[in-house]
């Protein structure tokens, strides 16, 4: 009796089971190939100039249409921007790109519609438009007695650097009036509107421009009186702009006001900092040296007190350098060097020493080498040089190598090497009958790890004219200047400048 | 054994009928009608829009409002009954103008858009302006899903998902950190001084920054933004000090005062 009311009972569980087994199914189990489409012959990534051609031919292969009759598809080429721009609605792609040169590469989509299914197949890659204005020299000169900026830009490694003439006038940028005196290059955020862009900044001695190339154009620029946070009645403009790392940068102006930009905290042009504690004006030399790393840090020279003066980031005004206590009596007084001022800079080489050079009134001349930043003052060196390089107190302009440390000068159309290491001295380059209107080490400021940025900021740069005629005659060569005072070597040189009056390094 | 067969056979029976296929449950329209409403006023009964922070150029602006009904589309367009309430403080065709030609959802629609035309008039400058619309029962639609309860901290509201407020101004108010009830206003009026329309519409302009951005309830404190109020003060200043220099005054909208920025950036 047990036995079988326990096999009713399971039986009567399997029925129930089954009851049950088959709930409401409205899936559909009836399957069917459908067309499929392999797309091929389409890389990854394509570079363009902006305005040239982009052509490519996919491949097409479909499953169930050998013979592809194109009726029977709708094609697009899709650019996964804001406004979904579509290049083409044909199978090939054969169009003149004009989508905005930028850093980033498009994504952009090949799309293959099916009109009988509204099935959709999808190869995606990238369109990297560039303007070809790549990184390279910007080189600013008076012709004609006028300012013209030209541009020398990187093409490839093996071939020289393209030369793009008056590139303001040819590409709507800004009108240069008055005399050049200097041409930087930045990072520059917009103190205002935060706007970020690769900055080419130009001076002459009556307008500052300040271009932002960030779409490797040169049509957007302001004037500097859009970036000041004071107003200055004019005539109002800039000496120098120098850039520090991180987008901060000191302008010196034709007040002999030397003023900051920090605009990560809001910070426009038009905080004088060379004023004591007390508010009193110090009359700077406008030569000085910016510092290296990114905070905010200047040494300047009073050129009334003959002293050095230095600003650091988080203070308005500038004091005399405080030296570390020392049991070692200092190698000079920065409060009272007694000296005029000759040249100033701040160089990468040797643990990031700022070299400066004084002459006394005796005629001799003196180079304080000094490690100094937003922490430290300290005086490393202080020596009468004049006996090595006799002819230093005669020199008109100034350069020193990255990363040996030499000390380059101008005197004449001869050019010298000083070692301060060994106080050899050389006459490394003569140029002859030309003019030298300049000699510069560039100084990167980002791409310092780039190698080939590097080799090529390594390079002592001299311009140079022909007096004759100075509006043509323009030259600018590029020296390697090894190490251990070997012979100065010509790398490159170029030609169809003005009076060159300064040169910078546009980075990309 | 006779049991046996009794339960092969209902075994069988159940076998048989075990598996029926059902048909899919849909909105049953006899039963439950068609319910007209606004999706909007599924989250909000107001829609508004303010001119006060457009160039002056913007004279009009169009809004799209979205009217959809409940069930299954159908072979034949359906007009619909939009009221316009009497209590509207927009005047028809001066403040607003409705741009569709008929109130209607489509044939094989479940849904149609409204375009309302706002015009920037004068009046919007004083006080806000607004229009009351709602969807009334006809012969095609019901009002059956008309309200929707909300309780806030033990208050019960109702919301009317047939209603909709619009409301129109021209008033740049300020944005969150220049109200003075706002915990920043001492460090903006530092900075940037008294508000006014005119002087937040010229630092929009001048500076070329995003209105939207601004104005969002949590610029201030995002990103360090709030540094940039001290950049911005001093910028105006000097900008406002240029123009005076240059014989270009810039008054306040009364067109005696003198704009001027904080007394931080004096």
């Amino acid at each position: 009796m047990q036995n079988k009311l326990s096999g009713h009972c399971g039986i009567i569980c399997l029925l129930l089971l089954l009851v049950t087994a088959c709930s409401k199914d409205l899936g559909n189990y009836d399957y069917k190939e459908i067309n499929q489409c392999t797309i091929n012959g389409i890389s990854d990534e394509y570079t363009v100039l902006r305005g040239g051609n982009l052509d490519i031919t996919p491949e097409l292969q479909f499953s169930q249409d050998k013979n592809f009759d194109r009726n029977n598809y709708s094609f697009k080429w899709q650019v996964a921007n804001d406004n979904q721009l579509v290049l083409s609605d044909k199978p090939e792609l054969h169009e003149i790109i004009t989508l905005p040169s930028q850093t980033e590469a498009y994504t952009v989509y090949f799309m293959v519609t099916e009109k009988s299914t509204g099935v959709l197949w999808r190869s995606k890659f990238r369109i990297r438009v560039s303007t070809n204005i790549s990184d390279g020299w910007l080189v600013l000169s008076e012709a004609n007695s006028k300012a013209r900026l030209d541009y020398l830009n990187y093409l490839s490694d093996n071939e020289p650097y393209q030369l793009y003439k008056d590139i303001f006038t040819q590409q709507s940028g800004p009108k240069l009036e008055g005399k050049p005196l200097f041409v930087n290059f930045y990072y520059r955020i917009d103190a205002f509107s935060n706007v970020r862009g690769k900055t080419v900044v130009v001076g002459t001695d009556k307008d500052t421009y300040i271009v932002n190339t960030q779409t490797n154009t040169f049509t957007s620029y302001i004037n500097l009186a859009d970036a000041m946070s004071v107003y200055y009645p004019p005539p109002y403009h800039a000496e120098s702009v120098k850039p520090l790392y991180a987008s901060r940068s000191y302008m010196y102006d034709n007040l002999g006001q030397l003023t900051y930009e920090y605009p990560t905290v809001g910070t426009a042009y038009g905080r004088v900092v060379n004023r004591t504690i007390t508010g009193e004006k110090i009359n700077i030399s406008p030569i000085y040296a910016e510092g290296i790393q990114s905070s905010l840090y200047v040494l300047m020279y009073d050129v009334v007190n003959r002293r050095f003066m230095e600003h650091k980031e988080g203070n308005e005004v500038s004091s005399v350098p405080a030296l570390a206590p020392s049991p070692l009596p200092p190698k000079f007084d920065p409060g009272n060097m007694g000296m005029d001022l000759m040249y100033m800079c701040a160089t990468n080489a040797v643990t990031l020493q700022t070299y400066a050079l004084l002459k006394h009134s005796s005629g001799k001349v003196y180079l304080a080498r000094i490690q100094c930043d937003g922490t430290v003052f300290n005086p490393l060196a202080f020596d009468e040089i004049t006996t090595y390089a006799p002819m230093i107190a005669q020199a008109t302009q100034f350069a020193i190598e990255h990363s040996q440390g030499y000390l380059i000068y101008l005197v004449g159309s001869k050019i010298y090497r000083y070692n301060p290491y060994d106080n050899t001295n050389e006459m490394v380059i003569d140029m002859g009958s030309r003019t030298v209107s300049l000699i510069k080490f560039q100084r990167l400021l980002y791409n310092f790890q780039n190698p080939r940025y590097l080799d090529e900021t390594s390079k002592l740069v001299v311009a140079s004219y022909d007096p004759a005629s100075p509006d043509n005659s323009g030259t600018l060569d590029l020296y390697t200047v090894p190490a251990l005072n070997a012979p100065v070597v010509k790398y490159r040189s170029y030609n169809g400048f003005g009076k060159i009056v300064d040169v910078s390094y546009r980075e990309n | 054994m006779k049991y046996s067969f009794v339960y092969l056979a209902g075994f069988f029976f159940c076998l048989l009928t075990a598996c029926k296929k059902d048909r899919l449950q849909v909105y049953d329209d006899e039963a439950s009608g068609n319910s007209i409403y606004f999706p909007l006023a599924e989250s909000t009964n107001q829609l508004s829009y303010s001119f006060g922070y457009d160039k002056s150029a913007v004279t009009q602006t169009t809004l799209r409002v979205v009217i959809r009904a409940i069930g299954a589309p159908k072979d034949f367009d359906r007009p619909y009954k939009l009221v316009i309430a009497d209590s509207s403080t927009m005047k028809k065709e001066v403040d607003y103008k409705i741009l569709n030609t008929e109130t209607s959802i489509r044939k094989g629609k479940v849904a149609d858009t409204i375009l309302i035309q706002l015009n920037r008039t004068p009046v919007l400058k004083t006080a806000p302006v607004f229009l009351y619309l709602q969807l009334q029962p006809n012969e095609h639609f019901e009002n059956n899903m008309l309200t929707r309860t909300v309780i806030t901290a033990g208050t019960v509201t109702e919301y009317h998902f047939n209603r909709l407020q619009i409301s129109s101004d021209d008033i740049a108010g300020p944005p969150p950190f220049w109200m003075e009830k706002s915990p920043y206003y001492s460090w903006t009026f530092n900075y940037l001084g008294t508000f006014s329309s005119l002087k937040f519409q010229l630092l929009i302009n001048r500076f070329n920054l995003k209105v939207e951005e601004v104005v969002s309830p949590n610029w201030f404190t995002t990103g360090g933004n709030y540094y940039r109020l001290s950049g911005w003060g001093f910028g105006m200043q000097a900008w406002l000090n240029r123009m005076e220099a240059e014989n270009n005054t810039v008054y306040e909208a009364d067109g005696v005062t003198k704009m001027k920025m904080g007394a931080g950036v004096q």
